[in-house]
């Protein structure tokens, strides 16, 4: 750790395997019937930083999410959200996480007023404080309006930014981002940009899983590159982005490992 | 303790603001007080209409001569056949087992104009159709011959069996009717609730709260049960409303005869039937990452019950070890209860049964819960 920064994210050698079905055995012409998703991979992220995951499809980035969400457990290796190890302290580590995916769809039969109070009593947060989150978050998306609103009802930005709401109801310090402008119009797509960088104005951290490079350019401070479960590259996004863009130096590097052009 | 009981609070309120779960909820119960209320009639219309080119065999003993042209029975209707008094009891017998439709018993040296002590004994049979309907026509007869000169008594007499063809015919369709509408009302929410939650990523998001992962199977399964012993309720209603009008006083005596511990042997069979259930789907619902794919998979399963249920139309079902096999122990115990003749053991064994299968599906369930596997869905 370096002198005087504080890392929210410590991630030391994780590994996980998979067992293929005989279905993907087949498909993937693997013989052994493992695949190692995850080899290795130590990384950390800041307080007050915007960390970047970058790699293509089958890198590895959602299963190391879900790794440091909880969701399941590494082989081998552990990592630290605020202190909490994910492995032997699960229940202290989701405490401090937010976790949203693009694949998170909230039941469009509630309300965002109903789903953002049934996840606060699931994180045990009290009355006071989820109406004072609440107001705060209902106002910064323009949910206020639309509070007493079927989700079915809804705008896909406008289901997008109550999903951000509700992973956002216990005030996590470290919150993980998949995909979060996946099929977002620009504007809204802004607006979630704009409050991932007032989350980090505020001091949180956030790890961010995407394919914008543009996106990674504009609002991360670090980015690590995955390739076939490895890191394969790390480091200050502006340092990166002093000769070349992102985007050029995520396709050398790629065709480097991979020995294609 | 708090979460868990959020849990189950967002599933009965999710449940109780979607018409469309409601409607699929309770559909089952009202469908099964129409339809059955609707094959009462038919089954009751089936009953009394005979074939207009029929021939009652009617069995007489005693008769005086010319009995026919004086109660005005049409020739070509009826076969009459006059018997010795040594006969009788095996035309009684006949009458029973439906190979002959009526017996007229008169006293010796009977007359229509009367005399002392002049009767006649009506035997039938309410269990066949024909018979049915020739005591309904000669008793028509006779009631006109009574209202002209009132001076002999008619004692009719119903050998139907307690295998009742009403009761048999309705014990062999009922279980499979109840239990797949029992099958179909959980269908409808527990891959909503399960599948539905994986499909959405809610369930991930909900996985990542400091909520452990069984009180959240246990908060899924509470919630479940309940709106399945709703469903399990409404069934039972829609079964205790229609079954009188299926098999009461339309049909005869002894049918509508389902007393309150047939009633309560039903209400037993219905819940843990419905536990058991909501079980087996959830446990399906689990392994599936979408409404689709659970549906898809509770298909094969709606089939199975189907099956099994069937069975019970052949027979079987004489050893209470038969009532240890899920699904065909419950149709085994309607087939028994809708027939009036369940066995009081058998219906002990299958609640029983059923909650322990619930029971331990609920357990598996839970711990499928803390598998990665299934829970990534990967």
């Amino acid at each position: 750790m370096e002198q005087g920064v504080e890392n929210v994210l410590v991630a030391r050698d994780l590994k996980k395997t998979f067992k293929l079905s005989r279905k993907q055995k087949k498909l993937e012409k693997n013989p052994t019937g493992l695949k190692v998703a995850v080899d290795g991979l130590s990384f950390s992220a800041r307080r007050g930083e915007i960390y970047g995951l970058l790699g293509p499809n089958g890198a590895g980035k959602t299963t190391t999410l879900r790794m440091l969400a909880t969701l399941i457990k590494p082989d081998e290796g552990d990592a630290e959200i605020n202190g909490y190890s994910v492995l032997k302290q699960p229940d202290g580590a989701r405490a401090q996480i937010g976790f949203l995916t693009s694949e998170l769809k909230p039941d469009e039969f509630f309300t965002p007023n109903y789903m953002f109070d049934f996840f606060s009593a699931l994180h045990g947060v009290d009355e006071r404080t989820r109406e004072e989150r609440k107001a705060d978050l209902f106002k910064r998306f323009g949910i206020d309006e639309f509070a007493e609103t079927k989700i079915a009802e809804l705008s896909t930005g406008m289901k997008q930014k109550t999903s951000i709401a509700i992973s956002l109801v216990h005030d996590p310090e470290f919150i993980i981002f998949d995909e979060p402008t996946n099929g977002l119009d620009v504007l809204t797509a802004k607006a979630v940009t704009d409050f991932l960088l007032e989350l980090k104005a505020r001091g949180k951290t956030i790890l961010l899983s995407t394919h914008i490079f543009s996106l990674v350019e504009k609002i991360c401070d670090r980015v690590g590159v995955i390739i076939d479960g490895k890191m394969a590259l790390e480091g200050e996004v502006k340092e990166l982005v002093k000769e070349k863009n992102l985007e050029e130096v995520f396709f050398d590097l790629y065709a480097e490992r991979k020995g294609e052009k | 303790m708090k979460e868990f009981w959020t849990i189950v609070k967002k599933e009965l309120s999710r449940f109780f603001h979607d018409k469309r779960l409601m409607i699929a909820l309770f559909l089952p119960g009202i469908l099964i007080y129409i339809v059955y209320s609707l094959i009462g009639g038919g089954l009751i219309d089936g009953l009394t209409s005979v074939d207009e080119n029929y021939e009652y065999k009617l069995y007489t003993l005693n008769a005086p001569s010319g009995f026919s042209t004086e109660l005005g029975l049409d020739d070509e209707k009826w076969k009459i056949v006059e018997i010795q008094a040594n006969d009788a009891e095996k035309i009684k017998a006949k009458i029973q087992d439906k190979t002959a439709d009526l017996y007229l018993e008169f006293t010796p040296a009977f007359d229509f104009s009367g005399g002392e002590g002049a009767g006649i004994a009506v035997y039938y049979n309410t269990a066949k159709t024909e018979s049915s309907a020739a005591y309904s026509l000669l008793g028509a007869l006779l009631s006109v011959k009574q209202f002209d000169a009132p001076k002999f008594s008619t004692l009719p007499v119903d050998l139907v069996q307690e295998d009742d063809m009403a009761a048999m015919l309705f014990s062999s369709v009922g279980p499979m009717l109840v239990l797949t509408f029992l099958f179909t009302g959980c269908a409808s929410i527990a891959p909503e609730s399960i599948a539905g939650e994986k499909e959405r990523g809610t369930f991930a998001t909900m996985l990542v709260t400091p909520v452990k992962r069984n009180r959240i199977a246990l908060g899924k399964i509470l919630s479940l049960s309940i709106l399945s012993v709703l469903s399990g309720l409404c069934s039972f209603l829609g079964l205790t409303l229609s079954l009188p009008k299926l098999m009461g006083s339309q049909v005869g005596s002894g049918l509508g005869a389902y007393g309150f511990g047939d009633y309560m042997m039903l209400l037993g069979i219905v819940i843990s039937s419905v536990l058991l259930i909501v079980s087996i789907i959830s446990v399906v619902s689990t392994l599936a990452n979408s409404v689709k794919e659970a549906t898809s998979m509770v298909g094969p399963l709606t089939l199975l019950v189907v099956v099994l249920s069937i069975l019970t139309m052949f027979g079987g079902g004489e050893g209470w070890y038969w009532y240890l096999i899920p699904i065909y122990n419950s149709a085994l115990a309607l087939s028994g209860i809708f027939s009036l003749s369940a066995p009081l053991l058998g219906v002990i064994v299958s609640t029983v049964v059923n909650l322990i299968y619930a029971v331990l599906l609920s357990v598996l369930l839970a711990k499928m819960f803390d598998s990665e596997r299934i829970i990534s869905g990967s």
